[in-house]
């Protein structure tokens, strides 16, 4: 083990001297970054007031909360592109930006009559829009250090709706799809702390082609946690100064908690 | 010059059978001489007969020196073939190689043939006897080109030396293995559909509210069935109600490749019969698929088994509404575009 943990010093210690040797410091004042979860599941099931409902599945009688008993526990697939602009470098660097990003999830309905799941199918999509500022630990990255922490923090609105088979968004009859749309909004905030890999040391002739090429002057690889708290948001202020400090209407929780990876382009 | 003569070495190559890629329930044939090799007027007068002159044709022919149309109606279609050919009839139907004269060297006579409007021959083409191949099913017709015999210079005869344009004027087979799913207001329909080497254009999938207790095994018990075909296409009795032509449903339109529908604004707990055909890009319609009977069901999706369990979100976008975040969207985007102008200043 101890020779083990030696030799895994000494690649460190020679990757770090590598890029040490080799990771120059090109200019840059914007990022790009796409970014991809495989974990994420949001928080629907919590949102205050939703019990669980009793169903049969393939004659088996169930009892869940009405977002897993649809679309189950499975986790999905979250993509996101962000750009920002760097507003600051001096000791690591402050940038804001924008992120969008998409997840969907694929489930069987409920037959109002006999409470059996199966047939029709049911989606419910995310669109999460976001405000974000960001600040870069990098004032090492040009004497060879190749690790950038990072933090993260903003602003999110995230676009929700639930499909029926056919496309159409869903409603609750009686009422006309006019009236109580499955579409809306709910909103709230976040933050995030990641690490991002700066991958040019690995080939510098190749990265020092792309900055001339492309003008990509860092390419990283990251790993980032983010928690986000997405229950009302700040439509709620407005709405309880409008009617006078009212509670506001409970709306879906799209709360989540996940890890997420990706690439991110300076430029 | 050498071009031509390259072409006409490799058209062996690629002579052979052609075959439509739609099916007509009439063709058109139009053999027209090329008047930049051969004047119109100076070329001998082609004529079209049917089978290798055995029989007459009952299509319209007009001869002449432009050329060959002629109208195949779909009641004259077997496993017979249609030629175009010299007034001599000069193609012996027996099983003896015919050679072609394709023209002189100096003139290149060419002949083009379009059928239905779509160029098909575009190159002299001479063909072998027998053209008609008692192995494709009825239906199926053949178009053998025959050029006049004008001279004493020929072409080699090498075989295959011969073209040969087979016209599949079966209707499309009907759709099988047809299912319908049950949705809120809406029945999905699926269905397969194994086509005779011609695509089709497009589907149309045809509804009635069920007469038959569909839904209550009726279709499997034969009531409806019996109203169909042993292929699963309606009687044509007119008024049967089992023939989806007499349904008053609306239908709907799948594109060729698309082998579903989504029917959408029925009425939930009511019984519909479903059924489906294919048709040709000139309307030929096939057979009307086995019909399926399915009634909407009302679905509880995540939305509505939500609020079933207590969630109060009325969903939208607008400000009073509980989620309303639209406004501070706004105001945050304008924050930034106001500093940027700014940090550019």
């Amino acid at each position: 083990m101890r020779r083990i943990s030696l030799v895994t010093l000494a690649l460190l210690g020679g990757l770090a001297a590598r890029a040490r040797a080799e990771t120059p410091d090109r200019p840059h004042e914007w990022n790009a970054e796409f970014r991809f979860s495989t974990v994420y599941y949001p928080d629907a099931d919590e949102t205050p007031g939703v019990g669980p409902v009793g169903y049969t599945a393939g004659g088996v009688p169930k009892s869940s909360s009405p977002f897993k008993a649809i679309y189950g526990s499975k986790h999905r697939l979250l993509s996101q592109l962000e750009v920002d602009r760097d507003l600051w470098q001096g000791f690591g660097s402050l940038a804001v930006g924008g992120s969008i990003g998409y997840a969907e999830f694929y489930g069987h309905g409920i037959s109002a009559a006999t409470l059996e799941q199966g047939g029709a199918t049911s989606s419910f999509h995310v669109l999460p829009l976001k405000l974000l500022a960001t600040y870069r630990f990098d004032p090492f990255v040009p004497q060879g250090v190749p690790i950038v922490p990072f933090v993260r923090g903003g602003l999110d609105w995230v676009v929700y709706w639930n499909a029926m088979q056919s496309g159409q968004i869903s409603f609750l009859p009686p009422a006309s799809q006019a009236d109580m749309p499955a579409l809306g909004l709910t909103t709230g905030v976040e933050g995030t702390v990641g690490l991002a890999l700066v991958l040019d040391w690995i080939d510098p002739d190749l990265a020092h082609d792309i900055y001339d090429d492309l003008g990509i002057a860092r390419t990283s690889f990251v790993l980032a946690y983010t928690d986000q708290i997405i229950e009302n948001g700040p439509g709620n202020v407005i709405h309880a100064i409008r009617t006078g400090g009212a509670a506001p209407i409970p709306v879906i929780d799209l709360s989540a908690r996940y890890f997420e990876f990706g690439l991110d382009f300076a430029f | 010059m050498r071009v031509k003569w390259l072409l006409l070495g490799v058209l062996p190559l690629f002579a052979g059978v052609a075959r439509a890629q739609y099916g007509y329930s009439t063709l058109t044939v139009t053999v027209d001489q090329n008047p930049t090799q051969w004047p119109s007027g100076s070329a001998p007068p082609l004529y079209v007969t049917k089978a290798g002159c055995r029989e007459a044709l009952t299509g319209s022919v007009t001869p002449g020196v432009n050329g060959v149309q002629l109208g195949i109606p779909e009641a004259d279609v077997g496993a017979t073939a249609f030629w175009a050919t010299d007034s001599s009839c000069g193609t012996p139907d027996g099983g003896a190689t015919f050679n072609l004269t394709l023209g002189y060297v100096d003139t290149q006579l060419e002949y083009v043939v379009n059928v239905n409007g779509e160029q098909v021959v575009s190159e002299a083409t001479g063909l072998s006897d027998p053209c008609d191949d008692p192995s494709e099913p009825n239906g199926t017709l053949y178009l053998c080109v025959a050029l006049p015999n004008v001279g004493s210079v020929y072409y080699p005869s090498t075989p295959p030396w011969y073209m040969q344009l087979i016209y599949d004027m079966r209707p499309p087979p009907a759709p099988a293995d047809v299912t319908a799913t049950a949705g809120d207001g809406q029945l999905s329909m699926d269905w397969s559909f194994v086509s005779n080497g011609i695509t089709p254009d497009h589907f149309l999938v045809y509804t009635q509210k069920d007469t038959f207790g569909g839904c209550d095994g009726g279709i499997a018990g034969g009531a409806l069935y019996e109203n169909f075909g042993a292929d699963g296409g309606p009687t044509g009795s007119p008024g049967d109600p089992g023939d989806p032509s007499n349904w008053s449903g609306a239908t709907q339109q799948a594109p060729a490749g698309v082998t579903s529908a989504m029917l959408s604004n029925l009425e939930n707990e009511t019984c519909y019969d479903l059924s489906a055909r294919a048709f040709y890009v000139d309307g030929t319609p096939g057979d009307y698929s086995q019909p399926v009977a399915a009634s909407p069901i009302e679905v509880l999706d995540y939305w509505r088994l939500a609020h079933q369990a207590g969630l109060q979100d009325p969903g939208g976008f607008h400000c009073a509404s509980a989620s309303g975040g639209l406004p501070p969207l706004a105001l945050a985007l304008a924050g930034l575009l106001f500093l940027r102008r700014r940090r550019s200043r």
